[in-house]
């Protein structure tokens, strides 16, 4: 006899039913299969829900938790960001993993070779939760990646983009050694017109999405600052810097640095 | 678990656990054209169209395709009666091995299905998640162009 049931469910009333149960909430499922499924009583398939909704909000966006990274590549609406979204969206993964990999599953999981959860840390999205009572909890991402173990129970249901995202530019770093290699390196670099605010967001240097808010501080304060400015702001944050068999902390130190200055010289705020 | 899907066309019932993979299914009711590569979603070996999108069934719990509409290599053509993406793969000389071919020629026939006159940038896109390993990829890049030409003058 079958120990785990495996379940359609048909509106987010029934996958809420099964938060406080031994369930998995099964989305993309791309990286369902390092874990093991056997010790679950229940797999709960998300897709069921076809909660693949792209909105805009005024000027802002919602997305419903499954839309798939493929729906952002081939983003056909005139928003702003559209061209980094899409660019986002190629760095993903490959074709038919796109099609499955889902912006909710890719924001819960945050695997390394995350691109969106970086993105939308930077454009102060915030995200809708919902607990096993329906009742609703809105936090930033950041919010959320600072305390992900609490909201382990938790369906997310809806990422919503704040109407300001439309003020910014928008640069993104992405260093792959090779094409097939989905180990990144990564960060997004946001600054409005007169370059008087900043987002800056590492991806995977750091285990989740890591805003560099001191950095970010430094340069709406002086305007213009020095590479060592750049550099001893980076170094407060080794600790926070992964270290792993693809890349070691120093290397990963190293490549932000570089990059960080290369980007901001090209914005011309190093003195 | 039963689970009932629509399989090239005909309407199948499978028997499958719920953390089986689809690949092992696939293979398992005789679509033995869907091979095992990495088993991990990174080589494309297995890919399959579901609801006509591209996936790689190895990242696929099998329950997931119950009341789906899937497609193999199997249902695009036949031995006597090829489709014209086979034709073009064939004619242009980029099988050696075959290992990646079934899952490169499902992923020229969703390209072709949303794009019938695909860019050589495109289509290196929408064959980026299948790998080979004899070929070097640039006779399938001209299969696939080959391929589109002769859809586009068969419609």
């Amino acid at each position: 006899m079958e120990k785990i049931t495996f379940v359609y469910p048909q509106n987010q009333q029934e996958v809420l039913s099964y938060l406080d149960k031994n369930a998995l909430l099964y989305a993309g499922g791309t990286s369902i299969f390092k874990r093991k499924l056997d010790r679950f009583d229940f797999i709960v398939d998300l897709s069921s829900l076809n909660n693949k909704a792209i909105n805009v909000k005024g000027k802002g966006l919602e997305l419903e938790s499954g839309v798939s990274i493929a729906q952002l590549r081939k983003l056909k609406l005139d928003i702003p960001h559209k061209e980094l979204i899409q660019q986002l969206g190629l760095d993903t993964a490959s074709t038919p993993l796109r099609n499955q990999i889902t912006i909710g599953g890719s924001i819960v999981q945050c695997p390394y070779w995350s691109n969106f959860p970086v993105y939308l840390v930077a454009m102060d999205a915030s995200l809708t939760l919902n607990d096993v009572n329906g009742d609703q909890t809105e936090l930033s991402m950041s919010e959320y990646y600072a305390d992900q173990q609490k909201y382990k129970k938790y369906y997310l249901s809806k990422i919503t983009i704040p109407e300001t995202y439309g003020n910014y530019e928008s640069s993104y770093f992405c260093f792959k050694e090779t094409h097939f290699d989905y180990s990144t390196l990564n960060y997004v670099l946001l600054y409005n017109k007169d370059k008087s605010d900043y987002r800056i967001v590492l991806g995977a240097f750091t285990r989740f999405p890591y805003q560099l808010t001191e950095l970010e501080n430094l340069l709406k304060e002086k305007k213009k600052i020095s590479e060592k400015d750049i550099e001893s702001t980076i170094d407060k944050i080794q600790d926070s810097i992964r270290n792993d068999i693809r890349f070691t902390k120093e290397y990963r130190l190293d490549i932000l640095k570089r990059q960080l200055i290369s980007d901001l010289k090209e914005l011309e705020v190093i003195a | 678990m039963k689970i009932k899907s629509i399989i090239n066309g005909k309407e199948v019932e499978m028997e499958v656990s719920p953390t089986e993979k689809l690949v092992d299914v696939l293979r398992r009711y005789g679509y033995k054209s869907v091979k095992k590569g990495c088993d991990n979603g990174d080589c494309g070996s297995c890919s399959i169209l579901m609801d006509g999108e591209l996936v790689t069934s190895c990242t696929i719990l099998a329950p997931r395709a119950h009341n789906k509409t899937i497609m193999t290599v199997e249902g695009l053509g036949t031995k006597t009666k090829p489709h014209a993406i086979q034709e073009a793969y064939v004619e242009s000389a980029t099988v050696q091995c075959g290992y990646c071919i079934p899952g490169s020629i499902l992923a020229t026939k969703a390209l072709l299905d949303e794009n019938p006159d695909p860019t050589e940038g495109e289509i290196k896109e929408a064959l980026d998640g299948n790998l080979c390993r004899c070929t070097g990829y640039v006779k399938r890049i001209t299969a696939v162009q080959d391929a589109a030409k002769r859809m586009r003058e068969e419609s």
